[in-house]
């Protein structure tokens, strides 16, 4: 609810600001509430063809009824002005409702055909009455305000209440059924979903928003004509919510403001350029923008414009944190890691898009004063600092791991495993059972691997690029760290990873099996896991602990995925425990 | 009244075949490519724009339609390769926006370069009007009954095209993949129909049909960016009545649109007569009855009046 | 061999129907491919017919028809009944028989074939397919697509829906059918059935082949009996 005040007031903030700026040059103001009005026009035509999926071309005839009873109620009864607005709204969504009915029976092209051959019938109509000025239309018609700027206030209060609307409809069970309809009539069905009473509304409410644009296109422009609501109106609407991205609310005023705008650009001599421009407009949309220009700035700044300040961070962190710890060649990759205290050797393996850094808060285990501890936190080859290598497979990092150890000549370590290096973990302890004294897994993987469901790959991809999105993803899956600095840290780090590692490791980790393979590991096993880890579900859990002779688990209950940065404090003490247990 | 009746069947199925040909190629495609192609008649116009150009320069009209032709296949394998293929599967109305967004280029297209005067296209057959008078037993007030000569010749040459149509699709190789693409995609492809070269084809057809649908009436509309706009509404029309299966369901159609469209005016004419109204013109609402066929026709019967009973998609 | 894949791979979008799958088909074989709904066995076939999009190799009598469209597969023997038989309902039973010989030339001997097999449709060649029982509609389709004189006859489901009595007719053609030298692939949820028909069989899960090997062993085989065979 703050979120849409807050959204409310700076609508409206910017709104008037804009307004000011142009209060002496009332031909711009003009334009302004064009662009709105049509806005308006295609926030509804939005409701019915991108949420409900319903193709219509004949929504500018919703406009020509409101436009017309408005100028009607107005002038030859004189009602006044909001009202009549609102009645010829009204009006409009009676015969949204009748012509609603037949899509109960139709479905695309024929819908289309029928919604046309509609906006042609009414058009015509409307040509032949003279009651309502036939062929030559209605002049002098009552303006909202003499003044420019006032009638554009009103326009814009207008758009404003419709689009805090839509959006709250959007979010209720009227919105979420029509979203059901547009995505498939049958399930909707399954679901309990009347259908055709979804698609009803959906006609009526797109109606009515025509019907009010329409209205206020009679009395900010004061002169209408049935053929202002022609076909080609239709065809314009449409190209509005193409181009703004089919479903997308504010989409529309991108939408209004390139057609509109470009009416105005191509006022006098350029009329067919004009088509030929929305032509190719619906074409290219259609083609390479099927989501439109919202989505399309979104996705590019997600792609493609972070790009060129990652690769600054990334330059400038490289060179600024390998200062802090030691690096050492390891096979054809030279790896990074720090340490801390001395005695017995506990190392530290981070998770996918992670680093050494997700050990910091946890290195220090001097709290326990009878034994010491020598803490070691390394990046993994393609990870963090450690020069990238060309495989991504779980193998291959113990088999790093294996030698990383040796190098150190750490004597029977205790290895400690976070997420993915959770199961580099157990590879290793199934491959080499008697290099660990014993091992540690934070909420791992289950012996069986981990499937990532396939239309998660996009976002992950999207994750190279896009540091927002990887801060993000980190979050998501440490919900209980509330420290911004560390989070950005964690996040900067992450970015530090091998590109092509951010698609290979979740296949990496759906090849990832060591089902049977782990009875050979005599050592002990601390198994921790949060319950609010969004990953790793209770039931892998089970299985990782069956899969080995002597684990033991430690559940969490306000933690995720990653307690070792959620609750250092926590962590550090079921890990003391189980150090001293062994 | 007899005569009127008689006069207005007799316009009406002269008309009717010009909608039944336009029906014909729009549900040839919608049957096979599965897309409603709203730039029917303005690929159809920019055809009939180029046969008028190359009748301009040589005078010779047996190359103007030549010409108008082979720029209808030009433009039907654009549409269909370079458009249609990229959004196949993607969804039905994507498909449909695109030929809408077509629908608006070639009409600009056409103001651009041959401008919005009307361009004279002259007779192609050049028979006079007949006028026949029936015997006094039938024709009480002793109205004459016209049948326009060139109509007829219109009338003649379509049905000869329907023929050859006909024999095209039922007999030959490329028009037998046509049929059984359009009955069952997956159907054609396992027996071995290249079902790309087959929606081709469809396009090809379909927009040549159209130009020459245009270039038949071009003496009589003139040649202008919109001359073919109101001929696709009746066009989809008699396709809707023809449930978009069989081409001769489409020219049915299309003739029954015709006389219904002619018999209505003449009943609102008399209507109006009688009620003395005289400030609406039953000619201007001739467009909203067709319409209005449409609408009735869809709710009543989605399949169409002659439409499958076992092939019931919409 | 007449038809061979390794590492042959079907997806939709981003989601893989089919994974690596390793299938041979010798000279005069029955295969059967047997598995739960979705995994995979319709995506195998389409994919072999060219219908969808594949990944991996085909090779077809030694050569590679990976890159062949279906047309062109059509003619060099290898054929799809498929699933849900996808006859042409507004054309004639003989019709419909006739364009199966689309790519093949038409021979009247063939269409006689057809007609000794599946006698019924002898009788119904003047009546439009779309008003055939299902079972005649089967027939056809198998009639249809053995017009095209197939080296190797893939079948999807060809007894789904089917009562009983006429499953077995349709089983009882097969057999014929594979008395003539052809080989078939055949794809079927009636596992017992399929088994009982064929000389070897692949076990489809969840897109991947999890067993292979002599058709009537694998009707032995416990893990079959329970997962397939309800027993």
């Amino acid at each position: 609810m703050r979120s849409l005040t807050r959204y409310i007031t700076i609508l409206l903030i910017v709104g008037i600001l804009i307004g000011l700026l142009f209060y002496d040059k009332s031909f711009i103001l003009a334009i302004f509430s064009q662009v709105l009005v049509f806005s308006i026009a295609a926030l509804g035509l939005n409701i019915l063809t991108g949420l409900t999926g319903q193709v219509s071309i004949g929504n500018a005839a919703f406009m020509s009824i409101g436009a017309y009873a408005s100028t009607i109620f107005v002038m030859k009864l004189g009602i006044p002005m909001p009202i009549a607005i609102i009645l010829a709204g009204t009006m409009a969504s009676i015969f949204g409702l009748i012509i609603g009915f037949p899509s109960l029976r139709m479905k695309g092209f024929y819908l289309a055909i029928t919604t046309m051959a509609f906006g042609v019938v009414i058009e015509q109509l409307i040509s032949v009455i003279p009651y309502l000025g036939a062929h030559d239309g209605i002049r002098n018609i009552t303006k909202l305000s003499n003044n420019e700027f006032i009638s554009y206030l009103y326009v814009f209060l207008v758009y404003t209440i419709l689009i805090v609307v839509t959006k709250q409809i959007q979010e209720s069970p009227i919105g979420f059924s029509w979203k059901m309809v547009r995505d498939g009539e049958t399930s909707a069905t399954c679901f309990g979903i009347n259908t055709g009473k979804a698609k009803l509304s959906a006609f009526m409410f797109s109606a009515f928003y025509g019907g009010i644009a329409g209205a206020l296109y009679a009395h900010t422009i004061g002169y209408i004509r049935a053929a202002d609501f022609g076909l080609s109106r239709s065809l314009d609407l449409l190209a509005m919510i193409m181009i703004g991205g089919l479903g997308s609310l504010q989409g529309g005023l991108a939408g209004s403001i390139i057609i509109v705008g470009l009416r105005f650009f191509f006022s006098r001599g350029f009329g067919p350029w004009l088509s030929v421009i929305i032509g190719s407009l619906l074409i290219i949309f259609t083609l390479f923008f099927s989501r439109g220009i919202t989505w399309g700035i979104t996705i590019n700044w997600h792609k493609r414009l972070q790009v060129p300040f990652i690769s600054v961070m990334k330059y400038f962190r490289l060179r600024r944190t390998k200062m802090s710890g030691k690096m050492i060649d390891i096979k054809d990759s030279s790896i990074f890691y720090v340490e801390k205290g001395s005695g017995k050797a506990v190392v530290f393996v981070h998770g996918n898009t992670g680093s050494s850094r997700w050990w910091n808060l946890v290195m220090d285990l001097s709290d326990d004063k009878e034994n010491s501890y020598r803490t070691i936190a390394l990046d993994l080859p393609n990870f963090g600092r450690s020069k990238s290598i060309k495989s991504a497979e779980i193998d291959t990092y113990a088999d790093y791991l294996v030698e990383f150890i040796d190098r150190l000549s750490l004597e029977k370590p205790v290895i400690v495993g976070h997420s993915l290096g959770a199961a580099v973990v157990m590879s290793l302890s199934a491959r080499y059972p008697d290099l660990p004294s014993a091992i540690v897994l934070v909420d791992g993987p289950s012996p069986a691997g981990l499937v990532t469901p396939p239309e998660h790959y996009p976002v992950i991809e999207l994750y190279k690029t896009s540091r927002e999105l990887m801060k993000k993803s980190l979050a998501a899956i440490a919900p209980g760290l509330n420290n911004d600095k560390i989070l950005n840290d964690l996040t900067d780090d992450a970015m530090l990873m091998a590109p092509f590692a951010f698609t290979e490791h979740p296949k990496a980790l759906e090849r990832f099996n060591y089902m049977g393979k782990l009875k050979s590991y005599q050592g002990k096993v601390l198994i921790m896991w949060g319950k609010k880890d969004i990953i790793i579900t209770e039931k892998m859990v089970d299985e990782t602990l069956k899969q080995y002779n002597r684990a033991e688990l430690v559940v969490f209950d306000d933690i995720g995925h990653s307690v070792m940065v959620e609750d250092p404090v926590l962590f550090k003490k079921s890990l003391l425990n189980f150090l001293r247990s062994i | 009244m007899f005569v009127k009746v008689l006069q207005s069947l007799i316009f009406g199925l002269f008309q009717g075949c010009l909608y039944g040909i336009m029906g014909f190629g729009l549900s040839l495609i919608f049957s096979t490519v599965g897309v409603m192609n709203f730039a029917h008649g303005n690929s159809g116009m920019i055809g009939v724009f180029v046969g008028w150009t190359v009748l301009f320069l040589t005078k010779n009209i047996f190359l103007a339609f030549l010409a108008a032709i082979i720029s209808a296949t030009i433009l039907a394998i654009f549409i269909d390769k370079a458009l249609m293929k990229r959004v196949k599967g993607l969804s039905h109305s994507a498909m449909l926006i695109i030929t809408l967004g077509l629908l608006l280029i070639f009409e600009g297209l056409a103001v651009i370069i041959w401008g919005t005067q009307p361009l004279i296209f002259p007779e192609i057959f050049g028979f006079s009007p007949k006028i026949v008078f029936l015997p006094q037993s039938l024709n009480k007030s002793n109205i004459p009954l016209i049948i326009p000569g060139n109509d007829l010749a219109v009338f003649g040459t379509i049905m000869a095209l329907l023929l050859l149509l006909i024999v095209f699709f039922k007999y030959s190789k490329p028009g037998l993949a046509v049929q059984a693409r359009s009955e069952d995609e997956i159907g054609a492809r396992v027996i071995g129909i290249n079902t790309q070269a087959t929606d081709t084809l469809s396009w090809i057809f379909g927009i040549a049909t159209a130009v020459f649908a245009g270039l038949l009436i071009a003496p009589k509309t003139t040649v202008n960016p919109n001359m073919l706009t109101n001929l696709q509404f009746y066009g989809f029309t008699a396709a809707v009545f023809g449930g978009f299966s069989s081409i001769v369901g489409a020219m049915a159609g299309g003739l029954i649109l015709g006389v219904i469209e002619k018999l209505v005016i003449l009943g609102l004419d008399e209507l109006f007569l009688l009620l003395h109204i005289t400030s609406i013109n039953a000619v201007d609402l001739q467009l909203s009855i067709v319409l209005l066929c449409i609408i009735v026709t869809l709710i009543v019967k989605p399949t169409g009046l002659f439409g499958n009973k076992y092939k019931g998609k919409v | 061999m007449v038809l061979e894949t390794s590492f042959f791979s079907v997806s939709y979008g981003r989601i893989e129907a089919l994974k690596d799958a390793n299938i041979h088909i010798d000279e005069h074989e029955a295969i059967a491919v047997i598995g739960a709904n979705g995994a995979g066995k319709s995506s195998l076939l389409f994919g072999l017919s060219g219908i969808v999009e594949s990944k991996g190799l085909i090779r077809y009598k030694g050569n590679d028809i990976s890159s062949l469209p279906s047309h062109e597969r059509v003619k060099l023997g290898l054929t799809l009944c498929p699933e849900n038989r996808r006859i042409f309902p507004s054309l004639t039973t003989e019709q419909n028989l006739k364009l199966g010989a689309f790519r093949s030339k038409f021979k009247k001997s063939q269409l006689e074939f057809v007609y000794e097999l599946f006698p019924v449709l002898y009788e119904r060649k003047k009546q439009i397919a779309g008003y055939l029982s299902g079972g005649e509609q089967q027939m056809l389709a198998i009639g249809r697509a053995m017009m095209a004189n197939p080296v190797l006859l893939m079948l999807d489901e060809p007894s789904l829906g089917l009562a009983p009595i006429l499953v077995d007719q349709v089983f009882k053609a097969l057999e014929d059918l594979k008395k003539t030298g052809l080989s078939v692939l055949l794809v079927e949820q009636n596992a017992y059935k399929a088994l009982s028909f064929a000389d070897r069989a692949y076990i489809l899960e969840t897109g991947k082949v999890i067993l292979e090997g002599n058709a009537k062993q694998l009707l032995s085989n416990d893990r079959v009996r329970s997962a397939y065979l309800g027993i």
